[in-house]
């Protein structure tokens, strides 16, 4: 019998792995390969371990090509942000822009100016959070950094509007905001979207 | 007996997911696990686990890192992440009922 620590197994699927990219066939190779060396070590020769690997696995040239289609599938498109993320997202982003469009007609624009940039530093921290949340390390970066802009924009905002300046709304707007910061509350303490944060 | 196709299938992700709660691995150990925990009566074609795993860690359920194997070699392992909490529970939630209607069907008597 062969021992498995002698065989170079590894190049046994050269030839069915040669046109699938790098990373995947790095992935199917491994597996391939431990297939073999079980088989050998259960006393199989190489070539029966080899064509008995190939068959529990199926359709190699299939599985390599859907991996590879998986690959090239904009990120965007397979992300599971819940809907109630979204909503606050967008509901947010949408008062942030209001807020903007607000600074841009009007001759004193100071308090807006700090309510925009809490807004935006709001909507960046969540659109970093739901959004990046593919890996725990993105998010963790995406919090730091987002927290960090919030709070610069809002440090210059009062620093260039100067501190007589108390109210970041117009108090016409208060109730509305008031709604729509509990009704976030709310839904950002939802388990779908805690989980989100955790 | 044989589980079939289409209900191996739809089990593949909260089993999948679920193992992973248990710690790190990778494609050939968990087929290996699957195997074990139904006895043999579960087989999937170990190729079939690939796109999987692939489709949960683009979808963020899940992450991967490459390692190495005890003989050297480059292994991508697989583990799961903190959203995939909720995602379990779902599925957990929605195969009980499963199991529960179909009980109750079969047995009406403790219906």
């Amino acid at each position: 019998m062969e021992s498995p620590e002698r065989l170079n197994v590894g190049a046994l699927f050269r030839d069915e792995l040669a046109r699938v990219p790098r990373t995947i066939a790095l992935e199917l190779e491994d597996h391939l390969t431990e297939q073999v060396e079980r088989h050998v070590a259960g006393g199989k020769p190489l070539a029966e371990a080899r064509a008995e690997a190939l068959k529990s696995f199926g359709d190699l040239a299939v599985v390599a090509a859907d991996l590879d289609q998986l690959q090239r599938d904009p990120w965007w498109s397979q992300l599971r942000t819940p809907w109630q993320l979204r909503v606050i997202i967008l509901g947010w982003v949408g008062f942030g822009l209001m807020c903007l469009s607000r600074i841009c007609v009007e001759e004193s624009p100071s308090y807006q100016s700090i309510g925009a940039s809490l807004f935006l530093g709001l909507c960046g921290s969540l659109v970093g959070l739901g959004l990046l949340r593919r890996r725990e390390s993105l998010r963790r970066f995406a919090i730091l950094f987002s927290s960090g802009v919030g709070l610069l924009l809002v440090l210059k905002s009062a620093l260039v509007f100067g501190p007589a300046v108390t109210l970041p709304l117009a108090p016409g707007t208060l109730p509305l905001v008031a709604a729509a910061a509990l009704l976030s509350a709310w839904l950002l303490n939802r388990p779908v979207i805690r989980d989100c944060f955790v | 007996m044989k589980i079939n196709k289409d209900l191996v299938a739809a089990s593949a992700t909260p089993i999948i997911l679920t193992l992973l709660q248990e710690g790190e691995s990778y494609g050939y150990a968990i087929i290996q696990r699957v195997r074990d925990l139904s006895d043999g009566e579960v087989i999937w074609t170990d190729g079939m686990l690939y796109p999987i795993l692939h489709r949960l860690e683009a979808q963020g359920l899940i992450a991967a890192r490459w390692g190495e194997s005890e003989t050297g070699r480059k292994r991508k392992y697989y583990r799961l992440e903190s959203i995939a909490r909720s995602e379990i529970e779902e599925e957990r939630r929605q195969w009980n009922t499963m199991n529960i209607i179909l009980a109750r069907l079969w047995n009406p008597q403790n219906a």
